[in-house]
């Protein structure tokens, strides 16, 4: 990753924090499994989606619904940077 | 069907809904069922394909669009409604997750109703508890095979597509049977139901269902947080102004109903109170109607709140349909209790619509979350510092 890369995925991440602050009101470790802990209901799943397509201008894709790519803070901020960089089989 | 506007659009709903579905409820209440040509002519609106893309044919309706429409109809036939919730619904899950391919093997043809689709999630042990539905999805010769059974499906009577959620190994999964599965066998109910008689409403037994690979919709594991998770939310929306819609149905029918009779020498809305009764009509059809409004605004939007505001205006719209339906039977005296006019089946309808898609409980749970979070500080702190 290049100086950049590293600014763009932090600001990712920040957002992503933000918006599971706002929803489960408390702050959670960017590593933090948040279906395993049960933080997340599924209704959080759909809305999580929503968020990542909206806020960062991507579409999930059936084949994207991998629980690995949203199980935490920085598995979403993965998969955006992944998304962005058109990486094999995500591009859009 | 009634024509299009001047100037081209869509045809004009209100009008079709009074002037075609309006007149064929009581019948549609008493068959129980819709007749195959009330059904084709809800589809030559385009209505059965409201939210569909346009590449497949649908009407591409926007929230808010379909969901007046869903009102116009639902003032006045609930069935009718339903028949609609549920083909968007399924339509809503297959254009979100479907494959290409997918797309365009279920899409056109639900977009022309030319295809009947039901969506299968509630069991005998998986009501309010949707996730513990029991129904096996197992992989066998590249393809599927479901064994279960379903229970209340609306337009399971008569669809050609049927969108089951059942599960995996422990992983929820999506599946999508055509008619004609064998083992796939559906038995009707609509003439045991207090409320929605006319949807078509079925039991699905599904024993060794064979489906081929491309029939999975969505992946595995995704069936109920992704996929049936689209068409709940769909659904809750269509059901929401449907029953803004039949509140506001409740005080067109008690409104005409106490400007006619006479009791004490005067109309009945003269005496004060029922016109009080038809106040609080009033006040619940608008507040519904606004609820169902924001929720619309917020899935055009697409925020990600829009799944909780339709929450609150399912929730609200309902309560306000059940309400104003008691008052207009109230308004009607012993004529409300008969056939001979619509506010008795519009109360037995509204009760189902406290049921479906969430009963209030579920939505009183998933409401106060909205409350705790815009007032409340973190839960889990709250929890610790009661101890
Ligand atoms: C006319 C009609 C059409 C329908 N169409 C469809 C369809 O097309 N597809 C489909 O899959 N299903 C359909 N359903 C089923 C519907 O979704 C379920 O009836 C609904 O989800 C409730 O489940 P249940 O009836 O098993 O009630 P239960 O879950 O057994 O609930 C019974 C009562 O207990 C309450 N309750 C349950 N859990 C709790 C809790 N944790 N806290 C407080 N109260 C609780 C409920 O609110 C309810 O009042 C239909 C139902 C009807 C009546």
């Amino acid at each position: 990753m290049t100086a950049s890369d590293n600014a763009a995925a932090d600001a990712v991440r920040e957002r992503v924090r933000a918006f599971l602050h706002d929803v489960l009101r408390e702050e959670i470790g960017d590593d933090v499994d948040l279906f395993s802990t049960g933080l997340a209901d599924s209704l959080l799943a759909m809305r999580l989606v929503t968020f990542v397509e909206t806020a960062f201008g991507l579409t999930v894709e059936a084949e994207d619904l991998d629980p690995a790519h949203f199980r935490s803070i920085n598995a979403v901020t993965d998969f955006v940077h992944r998304k962005h960089a058109g990486a094999p089989g995500e591009a859009r | 069907m009634s024509p299009p506007p001047a100037g081209g659009g869509p045809p004009d709903f209100a009008r079709f809904a009074a002037e075609v579905v309006g007149p064929r409820a009581g019948e549609t209440d008493r068959a129980p069922g819709l007749a195959p040509e009330l059904i084709r002519e809800v589809a030559a609106t385009g209505l059965l394909g409201a939210m569909i893309p346009a590449d497949y044919g649908g009407l591409a309706l926007d929230a808010p669009a379909f969901g007046r429409a869903c009102a116009e109809v639902g003032s006045w036939c609930t069935a009718t409604r339903a028949l609609l919730t549920v083909q968007n619904m399924v339509a809503g899950a297959i254009a979100r997750w479907g494959t290409p391919e997918q797309r365009r093997r279920w899409l056109p043809g639900l977009a022309d109703g030319s295809r009947l689709a039901a969506f299968c999630l509630t069991e005998a042990d998986a009501g309010s508890d949707a996730a513990a539905v029991a129904t096996e999805v197992a992989a066998k010769d590249g393809g599927w095979v479901v064994d279960g059974r379903k229970l209340w499906v609306t337009a399971g009577a008569v669809a050609d597509l049927f969108l089951v959620v059942g599960t995996m190994a422990g992983a929820p999964t999506a599946v999508v049977l055509e008619r004609g599965t064998p083992g796939l066998r559906v038995e009707p109910v609509g003439d045991r139901l207090l409320g929605m008689r006319g949807a078509l409403v079925a039991h699905v037994g599904l024993v060794g269902c064979r489906a081929p690979a491309g029939a999975r919709l969505g992946p595995v594991g995704a069936g109920f947080s992704h996929v049936a998770a689209v068409a709940l939310d769909l659904g809750r929306h269509s059901v929401a102004w449907g029953s803004a819609g039949l509140a506001e149905g409740c005080l067109r029918e008690a409104v005409r109903y106490a400007t006619v009779r006479r009791q004490f020498g005067r109309p009945l809305a003269e005496h004060q109170l029922i016109r009080r009764l038809l106040s609080d009509m009033v006040v619940r059809a608008r507040s519904a109607r606004q609820l169902c409004r924001a929720a619309s605004a917020a899935h055009a939007a697409r925020e990600p709140d829009a799944v909780q505001e339709t929450m609150v205006a399912k929730y609200a719209a309902s309560t306000a349909a059940f309400a104003n339906a008691a008052d207009a039977v109230q308004i009607h005296g012993a004529a409300g209790c008969t056939t001979d006019h619509p506010v008795e089946r519009f109360l037995r309808d509204a009760k189902t619509q406290q049921i479906i898609e969430g009963t209030d409980q579920m939505h009183q749970l998933g409401v106060c979350e909205l409350a705790l979070r815009e007032y409340g500080g973190p839960l889990r702190a709250a929890a610790e510092g009661a101890r």
